[in-house]
């Protein structure tokens, strides 16, 4: 593949070309309430080729994997891009330098996935689904999925990358509905990792997930809603990762940062507590397995740590190599496609802020009154880091003791004055953004995480009366 | 039309997608399936995409596949790929089967039966067959130009515009065979205002159309522009519980979804609608009627099938306040020894499930001047930022380009302010509808004004 990709490059003549082969192998296994609902395979291959011309891009694609067609495809690319230039205001005006990766990359994976059958990977999901619906009366439905991404990528560029990635990345989850005179109330757990069946399994057992959510769901029913409030919280590694990615993460990407996000300017600015220190990296040495890890990016650039939040100040942006030169800096490996049919855009990888010095008992103790907040749920953010997330398990905290659960509840607030207030970080590190892809035109599998914080949020509820 | 088998009068290459799904339906006959269904579509997208104010890049692409669905002995098996050619395709059937050999059997699988269809008119303009790059990048430069022309302060972060034309097909073992032409022009804006330090809400707009004459991008760009400019400046507000009026985009974000899962007889008959056993109930205002149809010449949300080949049904969902029907598709229907109402949805990627063709929520009597004129004390919401739980119906989100609203007048521009509630409770709180709709993509909505909203702020 990567000769026959060489060769359909080597008579290019514009300013810069790359061509992808990407092809993924999907499963997806759902079952709900006692019944297979989806069993499916898919598979999607091909090529996808970008073309710089004239300081404009352009992107095409084909299924047919023959020099006739990527040539074909290279054509249209370099047409679409010709095109494009002509209502084009400021021409791209090259891409930044890089060492691209030659040779091939594979993540580590203990016990791969593809070693385990059709049939043990189906009878998990049966086997997940009855045990969160037999545990409590209260949870009568129950949805468990298994689904994994097998992806191998072949690229070569007109710049010298050449190299070939392999990718595998399995997850699984468990939603419990727990319902009781007309009110229904729904609780997940997941695990999800960039490895093997062994590495999906590190934390928690499926039996084990399984029987969280159920009994989650089920106490979440007699659970109170919050009063709207600016609070204390503390914030798990998995809401911590979600304010990374979501509410920080998006407003650092370059190509964002260049159409005026809230740090356009704001380099070597502190707009976080010293205590913070947030990192973006396609290969963590915290914990590599991260959903989000990606050991080299689509341009050819090899998985960066980089630090985007040092002790509070603003370092870095996130960067593919088209905004690294118009910043004057190094690409930052975070450029990524979706599949082959998709061009790289600026992504995040795996999104988290360093662990400190507390325990999780030390940061709970100095809370007088305040919430302990777990498990991300459905979350928006906005250009000004303004945020809203839902919190899938809320505690109130008095006193320095957690109490009872609450329902419903959300957590705002403009994230980085929440940075500005963090007083504590935690010493537990761990990526856990949870399942489901990060959307920006195109989906991307990403993670976040990091030690827990003690901060103040908004927390939303209803207002009685 | 009277029902006849229209799509055998069009074009050679009509024939290939259909074709695909026959072979695919022989193939997996042959390899042991008791029931098989073929999905296919081919199709090409031009799409010219912007980024920071300015034009980014042109695209271009043939895309094709098709998805398999088996039964076997009852029990699902499910296999796809992006080839239409006939070794992919029995390669997909093995695996399909394969899936199907290991699944648990569900008395329900079963394929529908060939039903009569008509073609739904307007789907696909012929005119889409001559729109290049160069008219793709016309309409984007527009897109980018009236938002940017409108204000100086508005920034455009990114957005595109994309033209699919394509066909689809779907054959099944008890002879199902359809297929339909059809294309779609779409857009989207995405960005925000900027004066000085200040960086406003950001916000979005997008539609379609399938008329290369219907294109309309200036809509788009202009209230975009407009809600993103009014929205600076916003200021903190006390928090109360009181008057909340959506527009059509917060209508289609906040109470859409949660009638769509609802009235999904997928998630009735398991347990998850709150609407389970509740037809013939009120479930909301007198003023409040959803429909359903997926027969609406020209629509996006419309086809002249669905994806088992089955028709659309037009159904009412919600008749002045009481819930009347609940979407279906063939498993679901099966269930209740009942026939589809012809709402099987997806693509290539996976087996029908049940969606929403175009919602219609039917207009009310107030303009919406009137809604604010009415308002003693409340917020208007221009984009509900979350989702909402369809299962409970709880949401809390925050309200973006938002504007508090007294003794009816808008007041000021709003920030850092939440809404929360249940969107069941508050179908049951509205108290005033407008007589102006507005086609948003598949939905067609008018504004709506909510009472008793618990409207928080920091």
């Amino acid at each position: 593949m990567l000769d026959l990709l060489a060769k359909c490059l080597s008579d290019f003549e514009g300013d810069y070309a790359e061509m992808r082969f990407h092809q993924r192998e999907s499963t997806y296994i759902r079952m709900a309430a006692g019944e297979l609902e989806d069993a499916t395979f898919l598979k999607n291959a091909g090529v996808g080729v970008r073309a710089l011309v004239n300081g404009s891009w352009g992107f095409s694609s084909t299924n047919v994997l023959k020099v006739d067609a990527i040539r074909s495809s290279l054509k249209d690319a370099e047409k679409a891009a010709g095109v494009a230039s002509q209502n084009r205001t400021e021409r791209i005006k090259g891409l930044a330098e890089a060492e691209l990766a030659k040779g091939t990359f594979c993540p580590t994976v203990n016990d791969p996935a593809e070693n385990h059958s059709m049939e043990e990977k189906m009878n998990l999901v049966i086997e997940a689904e009855k045990t969160a619906k037999d545990e409590s009366k209260n949870v009568r439905s129950a949805i468990s999925v298994y689904s994994e991404l097998i992806d191998r990528k072949v690229v070569v560029n007109t710049d010298g990358a050449e190299f070939e990635l392999h990718d595998v990345k399995p997850e699984f989850y468990v939603y419990a509905i727990a319902s009781e005179n007309g009110d229904r109330v729904g609780a997940m757990k997941a695990a999800s990792v960039t490895g093997g069946w062994k590495d999906l399994w590190r934390r928690n057992e499926p039996e084990q997930l399984a029987l969280d959510a159920c009994n989650l769901a089920s106490r979440l029913l007699h659970a109170k809603h919050p009063k709207g409030e600016t609070a204390t919280v503390v914030l798990e590694p998995s809401l911590v990762g979600l304010i990374s990615h979501e509410a920080i993460g998006h407003t650092v990407e370059a190509d964002f940062v260049l159409s005026g996000s809230i740090t356009k300017g704001k380099l070597g600015h502190k707009l976080a507590s010293e205590l913070v220190t947030l990192v973006d990296s396609g290969n963590p040495e915290e914990d590599s397995h991260g959903t989000g890890s990606v050991l080299v990016d689509d341009e050819g650039v090899p998985a960066k740590r980089t630090k985007v939040i040092e002790n509070g100040v603003l370092k870095s942006y996130l960067h593919d190599r088209e905004s690294a030169l118009m910043f004057d800096t190094e690409p930052t490996g975070n450029a990524r496609a979706f599949e082959y049919t998709d061009e790289p855009i600026i992504r995040m990888t795996n999104t988290y802020i360093l662990p400190g010095d507390y325990s999780m008992d030390e940061i709970i103790e100095g809370v007088k009154e305040g919430y302990l907040m777990r498990g991300a749920g459905n979350g928006q953010a906005d250009s000004n880091a303004e945020f809203m997330f839902e919190v899938d398990e809320a505690y109130m905290i008095r006193k320095g003791e957690v109490k009872e659960l609450l329902r419903g509840v959300t957590i705002s607030g403009q994230a980085f004055d929440v940075l500005k207030s963090v007083d504590a970080v935690g010493k537990d590190f761990l990526l856990d953004i949870g399942v489901g892809f990060c959307g920006k035109y195109q989906r991307a599998k990403v993670d976040g995480g990091g030690g827990a914080i003690r901060c103040k949020a908004i927390i939303g509820g209803r207002q009685e009366g | 039309m009277q029902g006849h088998h229209w799509w055998k009068t069009g074009g050679l290459k009509m024939l290939d997608v259909l074709e695909a799904c026959q072979y695919a339906v022989k193939k997996a006959l042959e390899l042991g399936a008791t029931e098989a269904e073929g999905f296919a579509a081919r199709g090409k997208e031009i799409n010219v995409s912007i980024e920071r104010n300015g034009i980014k890049m042109g695209k271009s692409q043939d895309l094709s596949g098709i998805g398999i669905r088996v039964i076997l002995n009852h029990s699902l098996g499910f296999a796809s790929v992006n080839d239409l050619a006939k070794e992919e395709i029995v390669r997909a059937a093995e695996n399909a089967l394969g899936l199907a050999r290991r699944a648990p059997p569900l008395e329900f699988n079963e394929l529908p039966d060939v039903k009569p269809i008509s073609k739904v008119e307007g789907l696909y303009d012929p005119q889409s067959r001559d729109f290049t790059m160069d008219d793709a990048l016309e309409n984007a430069t527009r897109l980018l130009k009236v938002a940017r022309d409108y204000d100086p302060r508005v920034t455009v972060d990114s957005g595109y515009f994309s033209v699919d034309v394509g066909e689809s097909a779907v054959a099944n073992s008890n002879g199902t065979e359809a297929s339909e032409r059809a294309c779609a022009f779409t857009h989207v804006i995405m960005g925000m205002a900027i004066e000085d330090e200040e960086v406003s809400s950001f916000d979005y707009r997008f539609n379609g159309t399938r008329r290369v004459d219907e294109i309309d991008v200036e809509t788009s760009a202009r209230t975009l522009a407009e809600t993103v400019v009014n929205s600076l400046g916003a200021k903190k507000i006390e928090s109360f519980k009181g008057t909340v009026v959506l527009n059509p985009n917060t209508v289609v974000d906040l109470l859409a979804p949660v009638i769509a899962f609802s009235t999904n007889s997928n998630a009735v008959q398991k347990g998850m609608s709150r609407f389970a056993g509740r037809i013939g109930e009120r479930v909301a205002s007198e003023a409040f009627t959803v429909r359903d149809d997926g027969l609406i010449a020209g629509a996006l949300g419309s086809s002249s099938f669905d994806r088992e080949g089955c028709p659309h049904q037009p159904l009412h969902i919600i008749e002045k306040g009481v819930l009347k029907n609940f979407l279906y598709n063939t498993l679901t229907a099966k269930k209740e020894d009942r026939e589809t109402t012809g709402h099987a949805s997806g693509g290539i990627s996976g087996p029908p499930r049940i969606a929403t063709t175009n919602l219609i929520i039917e207009p009310g009597n107030d303009s919406v001047d009137d809604l604010t004129a009415e308002t003693k004390k409340g917020v208007a919401i221009s984009r509900f930022s979350g989702a909402p739980d369809p299962i409970s119906g709880d949401f809390s989100g925050g309200v973006k380009g938002g504007y508090l609203i007294e003794k009816g007048e808008k007041v000021s521009p709003i920030k850092e302010t939440l809404v929360a509630g249940n969107v069941f409770e508050l179908l049951k709180e509205i108290s005033g509808i407008s007589k102006e709709t507005e086609r948003i993509m598949n939905f067609i909505v008018p504004w709506v004004r909510l009472e008793n909203v618990s409207v928080t702020s920091a």
